[in-house]
């Protein structure tokens, strides 16, 4: 007798194969009720469309909670302005603090200024025969606007005697940085496509003046349709909608602070 | 009493489905729930087969059942840590057995339930 014939037998199947159906049917429901809670709960990581639409809600989430908080600033301000009516003290503090806001950029201005738009250039650099693909990729950075390209605006603009300036609608504030990410710019942890408005309010005349001396930004550019500026009389910039948490930073003691401005005196005594 | 296997299975799935639905696995074993839980299909496929063979053997099965299910996890698991994707070896190994199973025990009915048909027109026949 051969070890298979041994094993043929006509034991009764059904109810050993009904019991384990029961188990499996069980095992198949756990598993059913995992896939079900993670299609809910998670981002699926296997699936790149999921990670799409997870990126698609954040954003919109993100959105929505940006612009709940322009609103709370709004009604901030309004309250503020309110204040105002109730004493002189009051008011004077408040005048302060509406300064203080102005400059700190979370409210909205309007005001006269300029308007720079950056581009990238629509021609590409010249080419010649000889010229290796590295060179030429390395030409060619300079025809695309990058994030430096915008911090030197600012900083020029800010130099000229700017008082408020966006880029992009996105306000700029002491915290606010400019940096690549990849192939985009962000500003404000937001991302920025070009082409690049930026809108200063502030003495038009020394603003535009900031932005065309010879020398300065608009000569670093290697074509003349990336770099534009335009007087205006009439910018409204939006207050900056972002967070504001202040961690480390406190109001120094006075003698601290008493401290720090004799440094500061002896710096500059010894520039002279 | 073939199709006793699937009631069984039916019943095993609304029981735990009506009464373990807050109790989930964590996502990160979920994959390996679901080779499991199909190379438990696998198993049940292969009893019934044998069993339809006369080759069923009680102790064969229960253990075929349990070692698949827990090796199919665990091959899985290890193909994770090692970086090779064995989950879609064992899908491709276990889900090509079950349809193979599957294809041999609807033979068997079909052909019994051919035969029966032929019994019957002949014992009409024989009636006439």
């Amino acid at each position: 007798m051969s070890v298979f014939t041994s094993q043929i037998s006509n034991k009764p199947w059904v109810w050993p194969v009904t019991t384990l159906g029961f188990v499996l049917g069980g095992l198949l429901a756990l598993s059913l009720k995992t896939q079900d809670r993670i299609r809910e709960e998670q981002v699926p990581t296997t699936r790149i469309t999921g990670l799409i639409a997870a990126y698609g809600d954040m954003r919109d989430t993100a959105a929505e909670q940006k612009k709940k908080i322009a609103d709370l600033q709004l009604n901030l301000n309004k309250y503020q302005r309110a204040a105002t009516t109730e004493s002189d003290t009051a008011r004077l503090l408040s005048a302060d603090l509406q300064k203080a806001n102005l400059l700190a950029g979370t409210v909205a201005v309007t005001g006269p200024g300029v308007v720079v738009t950056l581009r990238d250039a629509q021609k590409q650099p010249p080419q010649t025969p000889d010229m290796s693909p590295e060179t030429f990729n390395e030409l060619r950075k300079n025809f695309i606007i990058h994030d430096q390209d915008i911090q030197a605006v600012l900083n020029e603009l800010k130099a000229a005697g700017a008082e408020a300036i966006s880029v992009n609608d996105q306000r700029v504030v002491s915290t606010t940085a400019v940096r690549c990410v990849g192939p985009t710019v962000l500003v404000n942890n937001i991302p920025t496509p070009v082409p690049v408005t930026i809108k200063a309010i502030g003495d038009p005349n020394a603003l535009l003046s900031g932005m065309t001396f010879a020398g300065g930004v608009q000569d670093a550019y290697p074509d003349k349709s990336m770099f534009s500026v335009d007087k205006a009389k009439n910018l409204t910039l939006p207050a900056y909608a972002g967070p504001t948490p202040v961690r480390w930073a406190k109001p120094a003691t006075e003698d601290k602070a008493e401290q720090a401005q004799k440094q500061s005196d002896e710096a500059t005594r010894t520039e002279k | 009493m073939g199709w006793m296997p699937i009631v069984g299975l039916f019943v095993g799935f609304l029981i735990a489905y009506i009464f373990i639905s807050p109790a989930t696995v964590p996502p990160g074993l979920a994959s390996y729930l679901s080779l499991a839980a199909l190379a438990g299909v696998d198993s049940i496929c292969g009893g019934i087969r044998a069993g339809i063979e006369g080759k069923f053997h009680d102790d064969i099965f229960l253990s075929g059942f349990v070692m698949n299910t827990l090796l199919a996890g665990f091959l899985a698991y290890l193909g994770d840590r090692i970086g090779v994707d064995l989950l879609l070896a064992a899908v491709v190994a276990l889900g090509g057995r079950v349809f193979l199973n599957l294809s041999l025990i609807r033979r068997y009915y079909l052909t019994r339930w051919a035969l029966a048909r032929k019994k019957d027109s002949s014992r009409r026949c024989a009636g006439d």
